[in-house]
């Protein structure tokens, strides 16, 4: 199977979906956005981060169901993602790629 | 970075709903949202946008935290979105169309396909509902249509001549081939000027220089009188045409054949009938002051549309032998006396004569033609040719110097922004009524969408049921358009000579489907969002007037330009009759003017003068009140700088005391100076003569003056001003000299009292002098200035205008009076019950809408006065515009927001408040 492509910003939304299904809160839009930006200092729109979550539901990279509503939301479900097993599978795999690069630069590269 | 900080500063004095709605998101984004974003996704963004929207309040305060929501609402504006509601789109279309199981993969599913938009059943259904509708709310449809009706007529009439104007010289045979020779001047400081005149020995070099010119005409205006068997015409616009002008141009005959030998006139057939009479005018003979003897061979028909050319006769003529045009006819420099046009070789492209036109005003310019004298415009150093192709020539976009008679586009900008701006307020008050009305149907909106009907259908059924009603109204303006057609007016200025043909038929029926659809698009919208679980949940208590305010924010914006409108009208009127009826300074009641025609003078002033009750008898060359005389220049010296220019007006000695004015210093003109010695002047040319000194009225008695530095004249006598042209124009310096060559009327006082008796001897004598002549022309003053200056058909459109104004305003106002009152039924029966009077209930019902009224009037008068000064300014003696102007418009306010508003709260107060409360 040819490898996905995923962009930079793609790869961090979807390793967010990884860290944050495990938690109480749940991967959504906001979740997502803010430890985004709490981990990137970057500011990132929730719009932003709905895209490309579209985008990876439309590779099958994630899952999605509706669930949810609060009263800060006005009422409104939101959408939590969960990775799929070729979620994790991708990024296995950049993780393997990008170790592979690591391992073969010369050691005192970095400390 | 994320750690919860209080609400930063609130303010003291925001109230707490205040607070309260900077809490909340702004409006506007979520209305953006929700367009932007596709159906499926909403809630999830929007709720997500909302979650982090409630973090950052508590974070950055209410302010940033709503600027941050709108901007990621903006962010919504992204291909990814569009490029998904295409797909959904692609999908919902192929689920209709195929029986093929759909196996790709799409993010989009549909759970139940959608019913098709168009079907039969629906369909009538539609229209039976419609119709049910609008028999059962009688009043409003009426109100709807007829407000409409009010602001299409106006619009079609603009329509009509919109069109019209696009239809100027269409029955030429060549215009496709026909150019006319524009002059772009320009002068030293780089202005330009664009001319629509171009060189008369322009016309010469196109015919001998190159092949692919086929015809070539000039049209020169010529001056002075036309004289027919000894019978004077004056004002009979007479052009000058090369003999290739019938040829080039298309202009049909009904009679003869064309002007092309030389001294040949053609008339048009309204000219034809004012100089023959029933008479067969061809072959008959004709003098023109410049051109001389003319044949006439030829009648034209009356143009199938309008021409921008205009003109009674068409003189071919040589123009080499005229005295006036010999020097203009060699020289490059003046290109403001004639226009060139040109027919060019089938098959010729337009470029051809465009860049022979530009090689050409090169050489011209080349040669020198602008290095010494003065030319057509300031200093021009400089021009260029352009060659205007005659089908692009009305509407004139660009402003030409000399322009012919086609329609400029700025004047028609302005007429159909006055139609669209009527038109406006009456689809105000469409979406108005049935917004008011949405109640009444609200039921029908959540029963159709239980079963079924999508947003898209529902809006659909109400553009529609707009559409069916602006077609009534189309129906009812065109009815209004036969009737006010015959005006005059609108005839000479608007609609005059364009043909109702399918065209026509289709620009309007296309124009009055825009404005059902504009009409219907925010009843539409509103209607078809009704949620069916709120409006069939209660019955009463249906919230669906929350825009209100809109509402009476419109019946202001109504009233507002209605009452501004009414304001500059009565101003203008105000004024025209002040320029009738103003003390002018002279006698104007019981003179009687005659025009003088070939008629021995000496022989008329004899016969009249021994008439009884008649005063005194005295000829002059011009009408007072009118334009003043011929204009020349007044010196102290020959050649010294104390000039002036002033109205030359020839009259006799007897002409002081027959129209009563004044002297202020020295004598009358003497009884016997045929050779003019002797002037009157006023005390204006006195004024400008002696430069800024003291005026001393006495010294200037007896100077020696230079008329145009050819003639010496003496100063018999001082005038006290009067006004001898119109209002409009201050007074500006006179002379009165006895010159018997240019007298042109006799003015007949008459002692009061004996007006008929006179009358009736002089038509007598009058009629036995002219023999030929059918009817009798004098005129008393009072009348001619009546005539000159009160537009009653001018008055009559405007007025038509804003009644029309006036009436979709009052349509308006009586609609939500009526809907308003409705809705409070219970409410009035309640207070009856309870003991309220009528008078009370009368005045708790109609206080809104009389604050509403007293709104507009308060923004209307300030602007309505601004507007009427404005007006005024264009006349140098002008009425004020005082209470009576205002007080008038004020109560015309009253009078129909009152009646309006008294009639429908006082039949609501009167209902009996047992037949009221018995159907809860």
């Amino acid at each position: 199977m040819s490898r996905t492509y995923l962009g930079e910003f793609e790869e961090l939304v979807l390793l967010a979906v990884a860290l944050l299904e495990q938690q109480s809160t749940g991967a959504y839009g906001v979740t997502i956005a803010d430890e985004l930006q709490q981990r990137t200092q970057r500011t990132t729109s929730v719009t932003g981060v709905h895209v490309v979550l579209y985008r990876l539901e439309e590779k099958g990279l994630v899952a999605s169901e509706l669930g949810g509503a609060t009263l800060a939301r006005g009422g409104r479900r939101k959408r939590l993602f969960t990775l799929t097993a070729a979620g994790q599978q991708v990024l296995r795999e950049m993780r393997q790629l990008r170790l592979g690069f690591w391992e073969a630069l010369p050691t005192p590269f970095f400390s | 970075m994320n750690k919860p900080s209080p609400n930063p500063t609130p303010r003291p004095q925001e109230s707490a709903e205040h607070r309260h709605s900077a809490r909340r998101p702004p409006r506007w984004a979520d209305r953006l949202l929700s367009w932007l974003t596709p159906a499926e996704l909403l809630e999830e963004l929007q709720g997500d946008l909302q979650e982090r929207f409630a973090q950052r309040v508590d974070q950055v305060g209410p302010r940033r935290a709503r600027w941050g929501y709108g901007l990621e609402a903006l962010k919504v504006i992204r291909p990814y979105y569009l490029r998904r509601r295409v797909a959904s789109l692609v999908h919902r279309q192929k689920s209709f169309f195929s029986k093929r199981p759909d196996d790709s993969h799409s993010f989009y599913t549909l759970n139940y396909p959608s019913p098709p938009l168009m079907n039969p059943t629906m369909l009538r259904n539609y229209v039976k509902i419609a119709v049910r509708n609008g028999w059962k709310h009688r009043l409003f449809s009426v109100i709807n249509i007829v407000g409409l009706a009010a602001g299409m007529l106006v619009c079609l009439v603009m329509l009509t001549q919109i069109k019209g104007s696009f239809d100027y010289d269409d029955f030429h045979p060549n215009r496709d081939r026909i150019y006319r020779v524009l002059t772009d001047a320009v002068d030293a400081q780089q202005n330009r000027a664009a001319f629509a005149t171009s060189p008369l020995p322009l016309a010469d070099v196109l015919r001998r220089e190159w092949d692919f010119v086929e015809q070539v005409t000039r049209v020169v205006r010529l001056k002075g009188e036309i004289t027919v068997h000894h019978k004077r015409f004056d004002k009979v616009l007479t052009q000058a045409v090369d003999n290739g002008f019938f040829r080039l141009f298309g202009y049909p005959l009904a009679a003869g054949q064309a002007a092309t030998a030389p001294n040949t006139v053609v008339l048009t057939h309204e000219t034809a009938e004012r100089f023959f009479g029933r008479a067969n005018p061809l072959g008959q003979r004709l003098d023109h002051a410049e051109a001389g003897p003319l044949t006439v061979v030829g009648v034209l028909a009356p143009l199938p549309t309008k021409s921008h050319l205009r003109f009674d006769a068409l003189v071919c003529v040589s123009l080499a032998q005229q005295e006036r045009f010999r020097q203009p006819l060699a020289d490059w420099r003046q290109y403001g006396m004639g226009y060139t046009y040109v027919l060019l070789k089938a098959g010729t492209p337009a470029q051809t004569l465009q860049t022979a036109l530009t090689s050409l005003a090169r050489r011209v310019v080349r040669n020198g033609a602008f290095n010494a004298g003065r030319a057509t415009y300031r200093d021009e150093r400089a021009y260029t040719f352009r060659a205007q192709p005659l089908t692009a020539l009305s509407p004139s976009f660009e402003t030409l110097g000399f322009p012919t008679y086609e329609p400029q586009l700025d004047g028609l900008l302005f007429e159909s922004g006055i139609g669209l701006l009527t038109l406006l307020l009456a689809v105000f008050n469409y979406v108005n009524l049935t917004l008011a009305r949405s109640l009444g149907r609200a039921r029908e909106v959540g029963i159709r969408k239980v079963m079924g009907a999508l947003g898209s259908q529902l809006r659909g059924q109400f553009m529609a049921e707009s559409v069916l009603l602006s077609m009534l109204a189309l129906g009812l303006a065109w009815v209004g358009l036969q009737v006010i057609k015959p005006m005059a007016t609108l005839q000479k200025y608007f609609i005059g000579g364009v043909a109702q043909d399918g065209r026509m038929w289709t620009i309007f029926v296309g124009f009055a489907l825009g404005a059902g659809l504009l009409a219907g698009w925010v009843p539409a919208r509103v209607l078809s969002r009704f949620e069916p679980a709120v409006v069939l949940r209660s019955r009463t208590g249906l919230n669906v007037l929350r825009g209100l305010s809109v509402r009476k924010s419109l019946i202001v914006v109504q009233f507002t330009i209605t009452l501004i409108g009414v304001i500059f009208l009565l101003t203008f009127y105000r004024q025209q009759r002040f320029m009738v009826e103003a003390d002018y300074g002279f006698r104007r009641s019981g003179v009687l003017t005659l025009p003088l025609q070939e008629v021995p003078l000496q022989r008329l002033q004899d016969e009249l003068t021994g008439l009884a009750g008649v005063e005194r008898v005295s000829p002059t060359s011009a009408m007072l009140g009118h334009y003043g005389g011929d204009w020349v220049m007044l010196r102290a010296q020959r050649r010294g700088p104390d000039s002036s220019r002033a109205s030359l007006v020839a009259a006799d000695a007897e002409f002081v005391p027959a129209m009563q004015l004044s002297l202020l210093a020295g004598r009358n003109l003497p009884a016997n100076d045929p050779n003019g010695r002797f002037v009157l002047l006023n005390e204006t040319a006195v004024r400008n003569l002696s430069g800024r000194g003291p005026v001393d009225a006495r010294s200037m008695v007896g100077r020696q003056l230079w008329l145009n530095d050819t003639t010496v004249v003496e100063v018999a006598g001082i005038l006290r001003d009067f006004k001898f042209m119109t209002l409009g124009e201050p007074v500006y310096p006179l002379v009165l000299r006895q010159q018997p060559e240019q007298f042109r009327y006799l003015n007949v006082a008459v002692v009061p009292g004996q007006e008929a008796a006179v009358l009736a001897a002089v038509r007598q004598r009058w009629q036995r002098l002219h023999p030929y002549e059918k009817t009798f022309s004098g005129q008393w003053y009072d009348d001619y200035l009546e005539q000159r200056h009160g537009h009653r058909e001018e008055l009559n459109l405007v007025s038509l205008l804003i009644g029309l104004a006036l009436s979709i305003a009052g349509l308006g106002l009586l609609g939500v009076v009526t809907y308003q009152t409705e809705t409070r039924t219970k409410e009035v029966g309640i207070r009856k019950v309870m003991g309220a009077t009528v008078a009370q209930v009368v005045g708790l019902l109609s206080w809104d809408f009389v604050k509403l009224l007293g709104l507009a009037a308060l923004i209307a008068l300030p602007v309505g006065y601004g507007l009427g000064l404005l007006l005024l300014n264009n006349f140098a003696y002008r009425v004020s515009i005082g209470l009576e102007t205002l007080g008038v418009c004020v109560a015309l306010l009253l009078l129909v927001g009152g009646a309006t508003v008294g009639w429908r709260t006082y039949r609501a107060a009167l209902a009996n408040p047992a037949d009221i409360l018995r159907a809860e």
